[in-house]
């Protein structure tokens, strides 16, 4: 197979067969948890459920200073990591590209310059975050392999774009195989790793804050 | 600690599952950032006194019997079991 067949597969089957564990993936995971339900509150509310769900799902985009103190470098990283992530998937013009194929509509992209620094940054900040992991000891003691897998594989697909972008290390239609390659690798094991966040974050968020609105308290 | 009483243990903690619960594990990343509001933790410096690791033993039970990988996981037995040693911890 040469770097057209292996850029032709990923680009057709892989990608199809990719998308479709993603997508039913995803679904299981999130109504495994759904349908488990909730047991009847008894209690008499004093205050909206709703209304608290919606602003916990807001709120807790933002640290809590109490916690900032402690760890301002790991937060801040993880604003970069997450909003790098987002920019360099979203906002370039080949990536809109493929979702207006999917999708139907499409949006104004950034330039490719910037999109170019972002990613590097974006490369940096996902670097930090695992030495970050090595070295506190919290989170050295709850890591487990997966989250290593989860790093990896997310990773991958940005730094092979960066190298494919900057025809760096291999061929270009090589890297841009191996990029897509390893698009498909994190749509396949994102159900079945705490990349699932990606989507339970908001489940996760409103019953918190459901909680706290019917109770009438702060969260 | 018997071991009925290990399974009552289990039984209990496996009725208090629910979709809010199973949504905060689902929704965790081990950031660690939760031993930083705990005062067991900031006071001892232990790790062990991280909130989420706190819940682990509940973790592993929504994992094993309310997901279809944990399921197959422990039915091929790579999954870690809830036993006295967990409870004793």
């Amino acid at each position: 197979m040469d770097a057209n067949e292996l850029l032709a597969w990923a680009r057709g089957p892989g990608f199809d067969i990719a998308l479709i564990i993603f997508v039913a993936g995803m679904l299981l995971r999130l109504l495994e948890v759904i349908s488990l339900g909730k047991k009847p509150d008894l209690s008499a509310p004093r205050g909206s459920g709703v209304e608290g769900g919606l602003r916990t799902l807001l709120a807790r985009s933002l640290p809590r200073k109490a916690v900032f103190d402690r760890e301002p470098l790991r937060i801040i990283n993880g604003y970069v990591l997450h909003l790098g992530f987002f920019i360099v998937l979203f906002m370039y013009g080949p990536h809109i590209a493929l979702f207006q194929s999917i999708l139907g509509f499409g949006w104004p992209a950034l330039p490719s310059g910037v999109i170019d620094a972002v990613g590097a940054i974006t490369i940096l900040s996902l670097v930090a975050a695992l030495v970050f992991r090595l070295n506190n000891k919290v989170m050295r003691f709850l890591s487990t392999g997966g989250d290593y897998v989860a790093w990896a594989v997310t990773l991958l697909p940005v730094l092979t774009g960066y190298l494919a972008y900057n025809h760096l290390l291999l061929p270009y239609t090589t890297m841009l195989a191996v990029h897509l390659l390893s698009v498909e690798l994190l749509m396949v094991v994102a159900p079945f790793s705490k990349l699932t966040h990606m989507f339970s974050f908001a489940m996760a968020r409103w019953h918190q804050g459901y909680k706290a609105g019917q109770r009438g308290v702060e969260s | 600690m018997s071991a009925p009483s290990v399974e009552k243990g289990i039984q209990f903690i496996k009725a208090q599952i629910d979709a809010p619960i199973a949504s905060f594990f689902s929704a965790c990343v081990h950031c660690g950032l939760c031993a930083e509001a705990c005062l067991f933790f900031t006071e001892t410096g232990d790790p062990k006194y991280t909130p989420i690791n706190k819940v682990e033993p509940m973790r592993r039970i929504w994992e094993r019997e309310f997901t279809l990988f944990g399921r197959l996981k422990s039915a091929v037995g790579l999954a870690k079991p809830v036993d006295e040693d967990t409870f004793a911890e």
